[in-house]
């Protein structure tokens, strides 16, 4: 539930004050920019698909109803809206440059070498967590989707079923058949190298 | 709990998401099979190492960009909303001087003079939320020499049409996608008799549409100069195309309007020669007119 303080913004942000809503949205704009980046890959389109999605937002604010979370509302207009702009693109089932190996957080090309060390060291292997967000963008989106949310951004079930606006049942699923996968999609590449 | 159990499970499990004798269960499988714990414990990991997946800082830039696209958002926020009162006012309008002109036209019907020149256009707008363009031809008026503008819309798809030459009102039909009340007007004959029916049909939908227009007259602020009004409905129309006519001596003030405000929106390039006026916003043509009477 929104605090009282959020409360006003919204109301000032509604009738139009754009320093409101800059109020507003200022604590979840971080969260939604990472979610936007594992959807769309690179900084600029994540930005630009980020900022479409505010302006949507700043646009409907009428429509939100105070009873469910801002929060989450905010990020299912920035998931949709980064699904929507991937479908334009024709990307979806077969998105690569999400973030590839060149495009990871280090720039740096993946060598995975020794697989016996992997167990003892993953935890603080950099490189494994690379390979990680690499065999994320094999999945379906269905599932990378669950997994970011989830795993990269810690959001609960609740809130997941809510941002994507399916059931909890949906959510459960899809969650432990994408990291099913994710692990037959990281032994596959471990086992190329 | 048999392996397939517990591997189906096991998200859930490293998620707390089970009932406490379930997990349970899988606890105790995990101690006793390798293979099942050998899975559960990749799992782990990889959740784990996405956890650590460190939060990118927003670009460069961003508050700043954010913030000059909803100064747009919200100019042009009031612009619709300055619009939509136009429309109304503008309807309301055109239902009168529909009315006023009716009275015109039959008076000259009884006179038996010629009707060439009626001192009317007929305009046809056509409204998309995101491409408002439009063309402006004009259309044969038939019979009697009366001339008219038809403007119609001019989206991507049928941008490559011809919209130069004088449209019969059959052409016209395949020329765009018309609304119910803009097919019924197309489909008469222009001619005294019908041009009354048109202008009563305006006037009908004025009164079908706008059960409370003289709240939103009383609410009405907006510009006061008719052609502003007329374009401002063209373009805010609640319904997709909508037929206006336009009485001929405030036919340059909504043209000129037009231009003036594509202008202040930086959104249409003008190019001229001799009859032919073409106004354009980046891809699309707007309008065109030619042989302006």
């Amino acid at each position: 539930m929104m605090s009282s303080e959020e409360k006003l913004l919204l109301k000032q942000a509604i009738d139009g004050d754009i320093q409101s809503f800059e109020l507003l949205i200022q604590k979840y704009q971080r969260k939604a920019y990472n979610i936007a980046y594992r959807y769309m890959g690179n900084e600029q389109d994540a930005m630009d698909a980020l900022q479409d999605a505010l302006v949507k937002i700043y646009k409907s604010l009428k429509n939100f109803r105070e009873e469910s979370s801002f929060y989450t509302w905010l990020y299912t207009i920035v998931s949709n809206t980064c699904k929507d702009e991937l479908r334009k693109r024709n990307k979806l089932d077969k998105i690569t440059s999400m973030t590839s190996y060149a495009d990871n957080e280090s720039g740096e090309v993946l060598d995975i070498k020794d697989e016996s060390n992997i167990p003892e060291k993953l935890l603080e292997n950099k490189e494994y967590r690379q390979l990680l967000l690499h065999a994320l963008n094999q999945l379906t989106l269905e599932h990378k989707e669950v997994i970011i949310l989830r795993d990269v951004q810690g959001f609960s079930y609740e809130e997941i079923s809510e941002i994507l606006v399916c059931t909890i049942g949906t959510v459960k699923s899809r969650i432990s058949r994408g990291r099913q996968k994710l692990r037959e999609v990281v032994t596959g590449i471990m086992e190329q190298n | 709990m048999n392996c397939n159990d517990v591997i189906n499970n096991i998200s859930l499990y490293i998620d707390e998401q089970l009932e406490p004798d379930q997990s349970e269960e899988i606890r105790m499988h995990l101690n006793s099979c390798s293979a099942c714990f050998h899975v559960y414990e990749q799992l782990l990991i990889n959740k784990e190492t996405l956890n650590q997946v460190p939060s990118l800082p927003l670009p460069a830039g961003f508050q700043e960009s954010l913030h000059d696209r909803l100064i747009m958002e919200k100019k042009s926020n009031h612009a619709k909303k300055w619009k939509r009162y136009g429309l109304i006012a503008a309807l309301f309008l055109i239902g009168l001087v529909s009315v006023l002109q009716k009275d015109l036209i039959l008076d000259k019907v009884g006179l038996g003079k010629g009707q060439e020149n009626i001192d009317h256009y007929r305009m046809l707008a056509s409204h998309d939320e995101k491409d408002s363009s439009m063309d402006v031809t004009p259309v044969d008026p038939g019979s009697t020499g009366d001339r008219f503008f038809t403007m119609s819309d001019n989206s991507a798809e049928n941008s490559e049409k011809s919209i130069v030459s004088r449209t019969a009102p059959e052409e016209e039909q395949q020329h765009n996608i018309m609304s119910p009340m803009t097919s019924v007007l197309r489909d008469e004959h222009i001619d005294a008799q019908e041009e009354e029916i048109a202008q009563g049909s305006i006037a009908m939908i004025i009164q079908d549409s706008m059960d409370n227009l003289s709240d939103y007259l009383d609410k009405y602020t907006g510009p006061t100069n008719i052609g502003e009004k007329i374009f401002e409905a063209a373009l805010d129309s609640a319904t997709p195309e909508l037929e206006i006519s336009v009485p001929m001596e405030e036919f340059d003030s909504v043209f000129n309007f037009i231009a003036e405000y594509e202008k202040t929106v930086d959104y249409m390039q003008l190019e001229s020669s001799n009859d032919l006026v073409i106004y354009k916003n980046k891809e699309n043509t707007i309008i065109i007119i030619i042989d302006k009477y």
